[in-house]
């Protein structure tokens, strides 16, 4: 269980995160949706550590989190940009994790081929990462993520710079391993279809504050004004009144 | 059109840097086997045989080898060290700073460091006023000295600011802020990252750079010519002497020494084009 409690931040005395809390079951995914500048990438990097909170707690599986250094906190954070190591090729990124943990060169050959295979990197495996095209980079930067089996994922707008197709063949794949994998996760957008998608529960974030619908039906007949914008856009398209 | 101006670009390149070098190897080829110049009465591998047989001429060699070697080594592990701490604590200024050595032409950074470091120079007398040293031969020789202190000295002066200015914007250019980041959330601390990801960066994206200027360095003679000592002396200084010198006989010796520069220069480069991995860590 994730726990968060009344977290704060502000940036130079402005407010940023205003007494935040949040409850994230285990192998859940939840989406939180909001405008730019609402505060969902800041949440999500005072939880991966790359920010200081500057209130409220942080609690995962009984542990304060916040007293963890980043890189002992079994969290990773997953940007817009895949950010591959470009003196690596498509194996070494993906077994980096595993090369930090000092795992024998047998279970990391055996580990990353077989997530490799899931993610339908197999050929791509001895390539430089400026050989990749945008969603192979997004699948070996989820690769890397996944091998380590991190406690939590927390997505930043992952696929928000892939062409429609590839966004929804990475949706397609993320929403298959996170079932297979049982990962619990956050996953940060401005899109409503890809929230529906992903989430099991979905969050509206404004102005530093969640709100929190207990599933997507409850999001859908909410009334939130996206929601309703969204929706009368497809059935004006049903009805042909859009074309 | 394109096609055209491709062609003018790689034709002008290949008339202005190209030909004017190669016909100078292949008239310092043909002088030092006797076919070309004042003294040349027909082919002969005398002067190779004397150069080759002289320990003058090695020595040289492998000085200018030692020299370069040691001030580019030191010149990047400083420069490593300083790109790790910049990374760590940036500062526009302390970069700015770096500029400064750069406006020094060889010969005027030459100078100064044989007015510092001589034994006449403001080191020797400032230790002589502050009681240091009894005497001024009591001070230490850092110029014209047997392991070339003041040499690379100078040399690490010119060098490590350009060094150091290449990793930064490698740094900048790579992004590694960011992958520092990326690699402290898939478990990698500081050291591993420096380790693992920092060095193997910088050398790789930086390398051609270091061996095209080490290759530079070992051309310059400035610095050694003022530095350094009558013997052994630098493959550049060497050749200088036999150039200038007013015996004659000596001059297919300079041209023999050029082409064998140039060869093992020319060998070096292509064993490494071939050896396309080569890295540090």
């Amino acid at each position: 269980m994730i726990v968060l409690k009344n977290i704060t931040k502000k940036y130079q005395g402005k407010s940023v995160l205003f007494d935040l809390s949040l409850e994230i079951s285990e192998h859940e995914t939840m989406c939180i949706l909001g405008v730019s500048g609402c505060g969902k990438s800041t949440l999500l990097k005072v939880m991966a550590g790359l920010e200081l909170a500057d209130g409220g707690s942080f609690e995962m599986e009984e542990q304060h989190v916040f007293d963890i250094p980043a890189e002992k906190r079994g969290i990773v954070y997953m940007s817009q940009e895949p950010l591959l190591f470009p003196h690596l090729n498509v194996f070494e990124n993906i077994a980096f994790g595993l090369r930090v943990r000092k795992w024998t060169n047998s279970e990391v050959e055996e580990k990353v081929n077989a997530l490799a295979t899931r993610l339908g990197l197999t050929e791509e495996l001895m390539k430089m990462p400026h050989q990749l095209s945008g969603g192979q980079k997004q699948r070996v930067n989820f690769g890397r993520s996944l091998i380590i089996e991190p406690r939590l994922i927390l997505l930043d707008e992952p696929f928000g710079s892939l062409d429609s197709q590839t966004r929804a063949e990475m949706q397609q794949l993320f929403h298959d391993v996170r079932k297979e994998k049982k990962i619990t996760a956050l996953f940060v957008t401005h899109d409503i279809k890809e929230a529906l998608i992903m989430g099991d529960r979905i969050a509206r974030m404004d102005k530093g504050q969640l709100k929190v619908y207990p599933n997507s039906g409850a999001f859908l007949n909410s009334g939130d004004d996206d929601v309703v914008k969204e929706l009368s856009f497809w059935n004006g398209v049903i009805n042909g009144e859009m074309i | 059109m394109q096609g055209f101006k491709k062609n003018s670009a790689v034709f002008l390149f290949i008339a202005i840097a190209v030909v004017p070098v190669l016909c100078g190897f292949i008239y310092s080829l043909l002088y030092s086997v006797g076919l070309a110049g004042l003294l040349g009465k027909g082919f002969t591998l005398e002067h190779w045989e004397k150069l080759l047989a002289s320990s003058d001429g090695l020595m040289s060699i492998g000085y200018t080898f030692y020299l370069t070697i040691t001030t580019i080594a030191l010149s990047m592990i400083m420069a490593f060290a300083y790109a790790w701490y910049h990374f760590r604590q940036p500062s526009e200024r302390s970069v700015s700073k770096l500029y400064l050595p750069l406006l020094f032409p060889p010969l005027v950074a030459g100078m100064a460091w044989y007015f510092v470091l001589s034994p006449s120079g403001l080191l020797s007398r400032w230790s002589y006023a502050l009681g240091f040293i009894q005497r001024v031969e009591d001070f230490p020789r850092w110029v014209n000295d047997d392991f070339s202190f003041g040499i690379i000295l100078t040399q690490f002066f010119l060098v490590f600011p350009i060094f150091t200015l290449l990793f930064l914007n490698i740094s900048k250019k790579e992004n590694l802020r960011e992958l520092y980041r990326t690699a402290l959330h898939l478990g990698g601390d500081k050291r591993y990252f420096f380790k693992n990801i920092f060095l193997p960066i910088l050398w790789s994206k930086g390398k051609w750079v270091v061996v095209l200027y080490a290759i530079f360095l070992m051309g310059t003679y400035e610095v050694t010519l003022i530095l350094g000592q009558t013997n052994p002396r630098t493959i550049t200084v060497f050749i200088m002497e036999k150039l200038s010198k007013y015996n004659l006989n000596d001059i297919p010796q300079a041209h023999a020494m050029s082409v064998l520069y140039s060869t093992m220069m020319l060998l070096f480069m292509m064993i490494l084009f071939r050896l396309k991995n080569w890295r540090i860590a």
